[in-house]
């Protein structure tokens, strides 16, 4: 993998068949080229630090939006989200957490991390769209598709 | 405890003892009766079987008897057993120890059973050979089968009715030990009851106790108010006297005597002994009281005291002092007499005496000196002859010439005739005379005279007139003066009610004055004598009077006793009565001078203060609670007999003694030392429950209560205090509350439990939820894939196929979303406020009419009451039960719902929806809002059969009820409670 790939949305999910749905429905709007998959929070970290399997990747090249799912084993999504937060590099990539219910939202919003949004799983395009808009990031997305 | 109670816990008691007794002989009975039966049964039953043995065996014999040798006498024998026991089982037998079954299955059994018994029998009839018994074996072949069977039969019934009838005794035993338990249980509660009661009662005694003191505490004020009055009415001035701190009080009069108004100056011992008292007097007090309070002597003195204006008065003052328990003084009371016109009297009397004495020896030594004066009239030659000495008394020069008439003319004219009189009486008679008289001197002064004569005889011939003259004008105008201090002192004692009297001794003449008609009752025509004045005194205080009378006769002590006596009116009175005796010159007693006093009033006073003390005492001694009256100083004056038993006193006297020395364990406890003192200070205090050690140091629990008492005087003469041990009460108190307690934690353990698994389960139904959502959006997901990317290869029913497999995701995700809606409700904490209920209801009607715009609708909903609620949760409600209403009604032609409010009551109000639909039968009614309860299948109508659960769930939060009425095919109607404040 080229570590310094630049990389427009990434994607954090354990669950291959959640995976698997959101690049497809993604892809079926012309938009899966900038997507990049990560299987969990460590690869997650690994990638925006530089670390780990993606040792030299720049931190300033850093993703535009990261669709980060909850719960994942190894490093969670909260773990990821406050890691993120608390870096310079890194606090002001816009987060959409991914959640199982509804009812999971309350969770992270009790958190209070800076989640920016959230998708009820499975990652559809219309929901990806609206959580997009929430964060303002819509158009730049939506206008450099090709 | 009163007498029904008593009698009711005797009568409760005999009642539920022999009725357990008899309960527990006829259990005995009945356990003996069940044994008895079930052995009867068991022989029965024996017998049977050895019967159905017994017959197989003769049956066998005669069967083999043809091959085989046999002895026909023992199969005699056997058929003989064998019928008789068969008689005996149909019929009873005392032989066998069996008693006829008189159950009619066993007697119709045997009925049946008997052409085979007696077939057989009558084959067995007689035999003598082997040849004969052959006979018999086609006859026994065709019966034995059906004799058997029979007999087994009629076992087995025997067994049935046998278990059953053990079974309805044991039942029966059953029946009464729960019934004696019943009793046990009804008799524990009535005494415990009554025992309840008995203390309620202890209270209501212990309050009346309080109550009743209280109330005798109001007569001793009555009593003080006539004391009041009485002291008022007589003439004496009381003090009282108070040792310990020599604070004294004195009535109004003792005021009045000496000129002060009520209260003016402070009365204690020392103004009395320092201001009042005559300074001569004070040593005189003081060895008085000092000897009083040593032997009891007689304290009565008399004494000078100063009154308002400055001037010394002469007082009588008696005492008598009260002592404490251990002999010590500690009051004295005691009333002043004013005596000083009779101490006037008293002393001029002296005076008087001492004159006379003096004149007497003046007299004897003018005799001697001839210095009494003579005199001599010559009748014959009518001239007189004066001596020098009664020239002196005339003052007039001796030796001047005087005429017989002389001798009348110097009386004053009111005494002439009296003299005039004695001479003529002397010349004619030939008597003597003897005349005090007032002569008119030649200076004109007036003296009294003494003017004795006699005539003087020579041959039988009277001749003249020969005499003595003397001057007794200083004893005489004495003697007046005390005549007329006597006329004064009765009227001073007018006013009191006081009868004085003079006894003339010699004479036993008796002079009273007009109040002594009054006080003995007789009218003023009445003449007083000595002897009619002893037959009204009382026969019984006769002798005690004379002999008081002859004992001051003979000691010269004054007399003052009180005696009963019998007033001229009848009325019986108590007098008392002091009396001097007056003594001539030489010394022999001539006159007695007393006075007597109606004291009835003031002696059933004190008496009846007397009674009262000691009602008290013996109320308190007899008082069924542990009380004890204590004086100023917490010494006992008397306690009840429970005292001693709750204080576990035995065999001690404490009358007299400190409370705190017979309890010595009370002066430890500072809190009530100080309460003592509190209550010494006139508080009344109580507590209901407090804890003390008792003398053999016993623990225990006791409720109290501490009163003054006052005494007559309306002061606090020390404390009552009542103590009942609470022991039981509050032990038994205790043991509820550590039952309470321990229940509670019991409780709440239960609760914590019941937490932890709420907890436990919440976590597990999150994490399934979770989990389980994950392979339904795989489902869900990679149908739609399928149904997309592969549409072209999927002929319709494959089609249909996924779709069916899509929307089983899609149901089985709405089960999991209410599920767990469902047990969040559980946790949620409502957020009330006012909702419009009206405005909610049209709000989301409006969304159902969208749905269902293809079909006719006729909605109504009324103006609605406000409610009381949490806006999100009533809102889950109104959108489940309308969305019901909607679905339920849709199959109809037309949907008819109407929504309202049924009644408001107090603070709450019942909303209803109704609508026209399918309905349900009102016996699935509880089903309705059960988890998971559907009354119709999917395919009527969707539904995950959670909605009506959490609604119901939401009404019971908000403390509402839900419910609903509905008949099939005829719609149904939801009510729901809800407050609205």
């Amino acid at each position: 993998m080229d570590v310094n790939k630049t990389v427009e949305i990434l994607l954090v999910e354990d669950n291959d068949h959640d995976a698997e749905m959101a690049l497809r429905s993604l892809k079926k709007n012309n938009i899966s080229n900038k997507v990049t998959r990560l299987k969990d929070g460590e690869e997650a970290l690994e990638f925006l630090f530089g670390t780990g399997d993606f040792e030299g990747r720049s931190v300033h090249n850093q993703p535009r939006v990261i669709l980060l799912d909850l719960k994942m084993p190894k490093v969670d999504g909260l773990e990821v989200l406050k890691a993120v937060r608390s870096n310079k590099d890194t606090e002001n990539i816009p987060i959409v957490m991914l959640t199982s219910s509804k009812e999971e939202r309350d969770v992270v919003e009790g958190y209070k991390l800076g989640v920016n949004s959230f998708i009820v799983k499975p990652v559809e395009f219309n929901s990806f769209t609206e959580a997009v808009k929430e964060i303002g990031f819509y158009w730049v997305i939506l206008n450099e598709l090709p | 405890m009163n007498i029904i109670d008593r009698l009711s816990v005797k009568s409760i008691s005999i009642i539920a003892v022999s009725t357990l007794i008899i309960l527990i002989i006829s259990n005995q009975l009945l356990i003996q009766k069940i044994l008895d039966e079930k052995r009867d049964d068991a022989t029965v039953i024996n017998l049977a079987g050895r019967q159905r043995m017994l017959s197989q065996k003769i049956a066998k014999t005669v069967y083999l008897a043809e091959n085989t040798d046999i002895e026909l006498e023992a199969l005699k024998k056997d058929v003989e057993v064998w019928s008789s026991t068969h008689e005996g089982l149909k019929n009873g037998s005392e032989e066998l120890g069996i008693k006829a079954n008189k159950n009619e299955l066993i007697q119709t059994l045997f009925f049946e059973t008997e052409p085979h018994y007696e077939a057989i029998k009558n084959s067995l009839g007689d035999f003598n050979s082997i040849e004969e018994l052959t006979k018999a074996v086609p006859v026994i072949r065709s019966h034995e089968e059906q004799f058997l069977a029979k007999m087994d039969e009629i076992v087995k019934v025997f067994e049935t009715i046998s278990n059953e009838s053990v079974r309805s005794l044991i039942r029966l035993e059953v029946i009464l030990g729960l019934f004696s338990l019943f009793i046990l249980g009804g008799e524990i509660y009535l005494i415990f009851r009554i025992f309840l009661a008995r203390i309620e009662n202890k209270n209501e005694e212990l309050e009346k106790t309080v109550q009743e003191l209280s109330d005798s505490k109001g007569d001793l004020f009555e009593y003080v108010q006539r004391f009041d009055l009485s002291l008022k009415a007589i003439n004496a001035g009381i003090w009282d006297w108070y040792l310990e701190d020599n604070s004294e009080w004195w009535s109004p009069r003792f005021y009045e005597l000496l000129g002060y108004q009520d209260g003016e100056i402070q009365a204690s011992y020392n103004t009395f002994l320092n201001i009042l008292l005559h300074r001569d007097d004070k040593e005189k007090v003081v060895d008085a009281v000092e000897e009083h309070l040593k032997t009891g002597a007689p304290y009565k003195v008399q004494i000078r005291m100063k009154n308002k204006s400055g001037e010394h008065r002469w007082f009588e003052t008696v005492g008598q002092a009260s002592f404490d328990t251990d002999g010590n003084p500690v009051r004295m009371v005691g009333s002043i007499i004013d005596i000083d016109e009779r101490k006037k009297v008293e002393q001029d009397l002296e005076s008087s005496n001492e004159e006379i004495q003096r004149g007497i020896e003046l007299l004897s030594e003018t005799q001697k000196a001839a210095k009494i004066g003579s005199w001599e009239v010559d009748l014959g030659t009518m001239t007189a002859f004066w001596s020098d000495e009664v020239y002196r008394i005339h003052e007039v020069e001796p030796g001047t010439p005087i005429k017989v008439e002389d001798g009348i003319n110097f009386y004053r004219e009111d005494f002439r005739p009296v003299i005039q009189k004695a001479i003529d009486n002397a010349i004619e008679n030939k008597n003597s005379w003897d005349e005090e008289c007032i002569l008119l001197t030649k200076t004109g002064r007036e003296i009294w005279v003494r003017a004795i004569g006699h005539p003087v005889f020579e041959d039988g011939q009277l001749t003249g007139l020969r005499g003595l003259f003397m001057d007794i004008d200083e004893t005489k105008r004495k003697t007046l003066e005390r005549d007329e201090t006597y006329e004064k002192l009765h009227l001073s004692v007018e006013a009191g009610q006081i009868a004085i009297w003079i006894w003339d001794m010699k004479t036993n003449e008796l002079e009273w004055n007009d109040q002594a008609y009054e006080v003995f009752g007789v009218t003023k025509d009445f003449e007083p004598t000595f002897e009619k004045f002893s037959a009204m005194i009382h026969p019984d205080d006769l002798d005690y009077v004379v002999e008081a009378t002859q004992k001051s006769i003979e000691t010269d002590e004054r007399f003052d006793i009180q005696f009963r006596f019998n007033k001229g009116n009848g009325s019986e009175i108590i007098l008392s009565g002091r009396g001097d005796i007056v003594r001539d010159e030489d010394g022999n007693p001539v006159q007695m001078i007393g006075i007597n006093m109606d004291i009835t009033d003031r002696n059933e006073m004190v008496e009846n203060l007397k009674r009262q003390e000691s009602q008290l005492r013996s109320f308190v001694e007899q008082a069924p609670a542990a009380v004890a009256m204590f004086d100023k100083n917490m010494k006992y004056i008397t306690v009840s007999n429970k005292w001693y038993e709750h204080n576990k006193i035995e065999g001690e006297k404490i009358i007299g003694k400190s409370h705190y020395d017979v309890l010595p364990q009370v002066k430890k406890r500072e809190d009530w030392l100080a309460i003592h003192k509190r209550v010494l200070a006139g508080e009344e205090l109580s507590k209901g429950k407090d804890q003390f050690t008792r003398t053999d140091n016993s623990e225990v629990w006791i409720s109290w209560k501490a009163i003054p008492w006052y005494n007559a005087e309306g002061e606090i003469g020390g404390m009552i205090l009542y103590v009942s041990d609470i022991t039981k009460e509050v032990e038994y108190t205790e043991e509820l509350e550590n039952e309470i307690e321990a229940r509670t934690q019991q409780i709440r353990k239960q609760a914590e439990n019941l937490e932890q698994v709420n907890k436990e389960l919440e976590s597990f139904s999150y994490s399934i939820s979770h989990d389980l959502r994950a392979p339904l959006r795989s489902i869900n997901g990679f149908s739609d894939i399928i149904l997309e990317d592969y549409s072209g290869q999927l002929d319709e029913e494959g089609k249909r196929l996924m779709a069916v497999v899509k929307e089983s995701a899609v149901t089985m995700g709405q089960l999991i979303d209410d599920m767990l809606e469902f047990s969040r409700l559980g946790k949620k904490k409502l957020q009330k406020s006012e909702i419009n209920m009206t405005k909610l209801f049209e709000n989301v009607c409006e969304v159902e009419t969208g749905t269902y715009s293809n079909k006719q609708i006729d909605l109504n909903i009324n103006t609605l009451p406000n409610a009381m609620g949490d806006v999100a949760l009533i809102k889950q409600v109104v959108v489940n039960l309308v969305s019901n209403a909607f679905k339920y009604s849709s199959k109809e032609d037309k949907i008819v719902i109407n929504i309202g409010f049924d009644q408001i009551e107090e603070n709450e109000v019942t909303y209803f929806v109704k609508d026209n639909g399918t309905g349900f039968k009102m016996e699935y009614h509880d089903k309705l809002f059960g988890v998971f309860h559907r009354l119709h299948s999917k395919n009527e109508f969707e539904g995950t059969g959670v909605g009506l659960a959490i609604v119901k769930r939401i009404i019971n939060k908000h403390g509402g009820k839900i419910w609903a009425e509905s008949e099939e095919g005829k719609g149904s109607t939801f009510f729901f409670s809800m407050p609205n404040s």
